[in-house]
């Protein structure tokens, strides 16, 4: 079994912040905590203004360990209201990523 | 004792909650074996669309555990302590003065000797009262039941609701085709399947979908729109703030200044009128009055004034060049109108002459064939394959309501003798005058002529209000002009103000005494996902399943809260009248009548259901889509499941419910009606907003400040006490200590007023003043703020006063009680102008 990790695909991602929010739901965290933090990119010096989301898996993520023993997939991954988050194998994520621009490979732990 | 797991319902989805030692440890979506849920598929340009096993909650909806911590919760009775109902009333001191505990025989007692004491002295008509929206789901519980059944009894004047987030659909849009049944909104029937068949070009106009998800649909619908991006579906965003669906969806992004909308649309309409790019063949046969409608257009009417794309920029700011081109490719492409996420909505409707907006809206779409394949007025969040004709009780349809439901052996809420009526925007000033006038029956959802209808209060024979029983409460927060509602709740007109509510909303602590009621995961109820009933029949199409839930009592109520059914029924039995209004049932016995009165009763037992807590009703095998309006387009009887729709099944199917039946460019109800009316014209008109980019107040206020409807919360629902919520930078910022509401303003309007990122800000005008953080971002035009609408917390610098500078962000301080326009009662937030400057006095604040 090779490492695991968080796939995710940033082309999608609406920024609605229901991963955070699941996740903090899983770990009962308390306000200001976060296993999983969305950002916000906003460029504003081409000629338009674009706007990216990107979750990022702070120090407090372990993939969900307690989930995936059981073959659950990750709350933020379950959760993920776009489908635009995944959870496996990091030698299998990353062929995703050959075919898939605007994409990130997080291997948190 | 083991973990167990109760169903329950909320307005961001349905949930499984985890219980332990009485206590809520985890809330988690409705937990459903994946074999039970059979998605329905889309076949369309040769791919397959079907939604995933699992149900989408909306942000709060995963955050729900957080409104169960004691401190936000109301847990006793309370008085306020300066309040005797046999001595000295302080009503000036609402707002300011503490509370004490009391017992539940005090409280009760008194609210009940008050009632007692005003209908004798007065009769039932001095007593008034109103729920919130939305602070709880279910039949049994929620405002349309227990309350309304408890205060027909009493005779009492009711407060009428405006639509306040779709006015100028329900004033405006339903005089060109009908759906007054559904306020203005259209039929959003398998309109899904229709734009991944056939739409090419999306106009998102003053919509932003992924925030406002079809109300209650949760997040359902955010999948939909990652299938059109995939499939590469152009869209053009017209909205003053670079929305969240624009974001995420990538489109063109016109900003108009606010209140300039009408003028774009006119000036679309001028380029296909003036290049021949509109369905002539369409427009003969389906619809009315087209030539005034052209002749005020190109200026052959309205004193020569011509409404081309010049005469539009200099309203909208947006380049007359990029609206021919907006124009030229609408008219080309199958292309879809998203103007709000029932199809109506958006900011632009809540607006000076609303109205005017969403009448154009339509008649653009019917210039373009409204109703052929893939040309509709589609939110994007309505739409799902369902079966739509299996029924269940919605709380907004009679139907759905303990007073007024044939599970009722009285009809309580039908005999109420008072015929006076109060309305919610006006609310303030007839309590403090003493008069008031208005038009129309608030939703005035039976026929056209209901907004016809003026209202006088007093009306004769009846008593002015004396008493105000508030059920949940969002007035101040949402409601334009917060300080009118202060000043309200101050008056000496109102002798007795009781408030019924869960947690510490803004208006709790405005009341003589305070009733703590439980929320729906404290006591048995039942109801579905997203579906109301009433004005938006067969709501769960926003929904990729028909959930029902048994909604299951999942812990003890909190503290000494009760619940509302509860409340009212210790109340009746002081007044003599327990056995009339629970006709010898319990809530449950209600919950249980409610089932029985449903079509799933015959497919599962009221036991299984009641143990299981959930009913899928399942897409039928050979499912026939019905798009919304194709039947129109057609010439066809109307052919979709809209039980709301009066001629369905007559002999005049094939109309709408427009006076002529057809659409209607020149309103002949309007016509008959209200002819000499300029503020809604028989003909749209375009009618500068009288405080806008270029009303005499912007040489003082020079910014136009918008406040559509949050992201992070349900109007105020969940805000403020939900800290899972509070902590996401764009819906509250953490400075010092304190979670400010955000206010979104260009750089380069920041840079004039020596104002950074993050600093403190306040927002003012001559009608109030409200502290906010700025978020300094081009994703608003310069002279344009953004902050939504909807503070649950009102936190003044010199508590009660009216006036006084707020720190928790209720921005609608700011905004006016002005209506859409005379006979138009609908409010407008979206008119409104203020300045902003650094606010320095943070530490001493």
């Amino acid at each position: 079994m090779g490492r695991k990790g968080l796939f995710i695909d940033y082309e999608f991602c609406t920024g609605c912040h229901t991963c955070e929010v699941a996740c903090k739901q899983e770990n009962s965290y308390p306000a200001g905590l976060w296993g999983i933090k969305v950002n916000e990119i906003v460029l504003e010096s081409l000629d338009k203004v674009e706007i990216n989301y990107l979750p990022f898996p702070t120090e407090l993520c372990n993939l969900c360990a307690n989930r995936t023993v059981n073959g659950e997939r990750p709350s933020c991954v379950k959760h993920c209201q776009a489908d635009c988050m995944k959870y496996g194998e990091l030698t299998e994520l990353v062929k995703e990523m050959e075919n898939k621009p605007k994409t990130v490979l997080f291997a948190p732990k | 004792m083991a973990e167990q797991v109760f169903t329950n319902m909320t307005n961001g989805g349905p949930i499984s909650v985890y219980v332990k030692d009485g206590k809520i440890v985890r809330i988690r979506p409705l937990q459903v074996p994946e074999e039970e849920l059979k998605p329905w598929v889309i076949e369309a340009g040769g791919k397959r669309y079907s939604p995933p096993k699992a149900f989408r909650l909306a942000p709060p909806g995963h955050a729900e555990r957080n409104r169960f911590e004691p401190h936000n919760r109301i847990l006793y009775p309370l008085k306020r302590v300066d309040f005797d109902p046999n001595g000295e009333r302080n009503p000036q001191n609402r707002g300011k003065s503490d509370y004490v505990r009391i017992s539940w025989d005090e409280a009760l007692n008194i609210v009940s000797g008050e009632i007692k004491r005003l209908t004798d002295a007065y009769g039932g008509s001095s007593i008034t009262g109103m729920t919130s929206s939305h602070h709880n789901w279910g039949i049994v519980g929620y405002k349309m039941g227990p309350f309304s059944r408890f205060m027909n009894m009493l005779n009492y004047t009711p407060i009428l609701d405006n639509p306040d987030s779709w006015e100028g659909w329900h004033w405006g849009a339903t005089h060109t085709y009908g759906f007054q049944w559904r306020l203005g909104m259209p039929e959003q029937f398998d309109l899904l399947e229709d734009a991944l068949k056939n739409t090419e070009m999306i106009v998102f106009w003053s919509n932003d979908p992924d925030t406002t998800r079809g109300t209650y649909s949760g997040q359902e619908s955010a999948i939909w729109r990652v299938w059109l991006k995939e499939k590469g579906i152009k869209t053009v965003f017209i909205d003053p703030f670079y929305n969240y669906t624009a974001a995420a969806m990538d489109g063109t992004w016109l900003p108009p200044r606010p209140g300039s909308d009408t003028a774009l649309a006119m000036a679309i309409a001028y380029v296909w009128i003036t290049e021949d790019l509109y369905d002539k063949e369409y427009v003969a046969e389906k619809t009315i009055g087209f030539e005034e409608f052209r002749q005020y257009i190109l200026g052959e009417s309205d004193n020569g004034f011509v409404k081309t794309p010049e005469w539009a920029e200099a309203e909208s700011g947006i380049p007359a060049r990029k609206i021919r081109a907006l124009a030229r490719e609408w008219a080309a492409k199958r292309t879809c109108l998203s103007s709000g996420c029932r199809g109506g909505q958006g900011s632009a409707c809540r607006t000076a002459y609303g109205t005017e907006w969403a009448r154009m809206m339509v008649l653009l779409q019917a210039m373009q064939g409204l109703g052929k394949p893939g040309v509709s007025i589609w939110g994007t969040t309505m739409g799902a394959p369902a079966d739509s004709n299996t029924w269940f009780p919605g709380y907004a349809e009679p139907r759905g309501q303990m007073g007024k439901s044939n599970i009722a052996k009285i009809k309580l809420s039908l005999q109420n003798k008072t015929k006076q009526r109060l309305f919610r925007l006006t609310l303030p000033e007839a309590i403090m005058t003493g008069k008031e006038d208005f038009w129309g029956d608030g939703f005035c959802g039976q026929t056209l002529d209901q907004q016809f209808i003026h209202n006088v209060y007093p009306m004769e024979g009846h008593s002015t209000v004396k008493m105000f029983y508030r059920y949940g409460g969002s007035f101040m927060g949402t409601m334009s002009d917060t300080n009118k509602w202060v000043k309200m709740y101050q008056s000496d007109k109102l002798e007795f103000v009781v408030n019924q509510d869960c947690w510490y909303g803004s208006e709790a602590k405005f009341a003589d005494i305070i009733l703590p009621a439980c929320t729906n995961l404290e006591r048995n109820d039942l109801g579905e996902w997203a579906a109301c009933g009433g004005y938006t029949t067969n709501a769960h199409i926003g929904n990729n399943y028909r959930v029902i839930v048994r909604e299951q009592k999942c812990i003890e109520p909190l503290g000494e809260s009760k619940a509302d059914y509860e409340i009212f029924t210790l109340l009746a039995d002081r007044l003599g009248m327990k056995e009339l209004y629970t006709e010898g049932n319990n809530e449950d016995d209600w919950a249980r009548l409610f089932f029985e009165s449903s079509d799933i009763a015959k497919d599962i037992s009221w036991e299984e259901f009641d143990k299981r807590g959930y009913y899928i009703i399942p897409v039928p095998d050979k499912y026939e889509s019905t798009p919304g309006m194709r039947w129109y387009a057609e010439g066809r009887e109307c052919d979709t499941p809209d039980t709301g729709n009066s001629k369905r099944g007559t002999e005049k199917a094939k109309e709408l419910g427009t006076y002529s039946g057809k659409i209607e460019f020149a309103a002949e109800s309007l016509r008959q009606n209200m002819p000499d009316d300029m503020e809604r014209p028989i003909v749209p008109h375009f009618i500068p907003s009288w405080e806008g980019y270029f009303s005499e107040a912007h040489d003082k206020y020079q910014l136009q400040i918008i406040m559509p409807h949050p992201r992070f919360s349900f109007h105020t629902h969940y805000d403020n006490h939900t800290p899972w919520l509070n902590e996401i930078a764009l819906h509250r910022v953490e400075k010092e200590g304190y979670y400010w509401w955000p206010v979104r303003i260009n750089p380069v309007d920041a840079k004039a007023r020596n104002v950074i990122d993050g600093d403190i800000v306040e927002l003012y005008n001559d009608r109030g003043s409200v502290l906010c953080i700025a978020q300094v971002t081009e994703r608003v035009p310069a002279g344009v703020l953004h902050s939504y609408g909807c503070s649950a917390k009102y936190d003044p610098l010199v508590p009660g006063q009216p006036g006084s500078t707020d720190k928790a962000g209720c921005v609608n301080l700011l905004t006016a009680s002005k209506l859409l326009s005379k006979h138009a009662a609908g409010m407008t937030p979206n008119s409104c102008l203020c300045e902003l400057r650094k606010w320095e006095d943070l530490r001493n604040g």
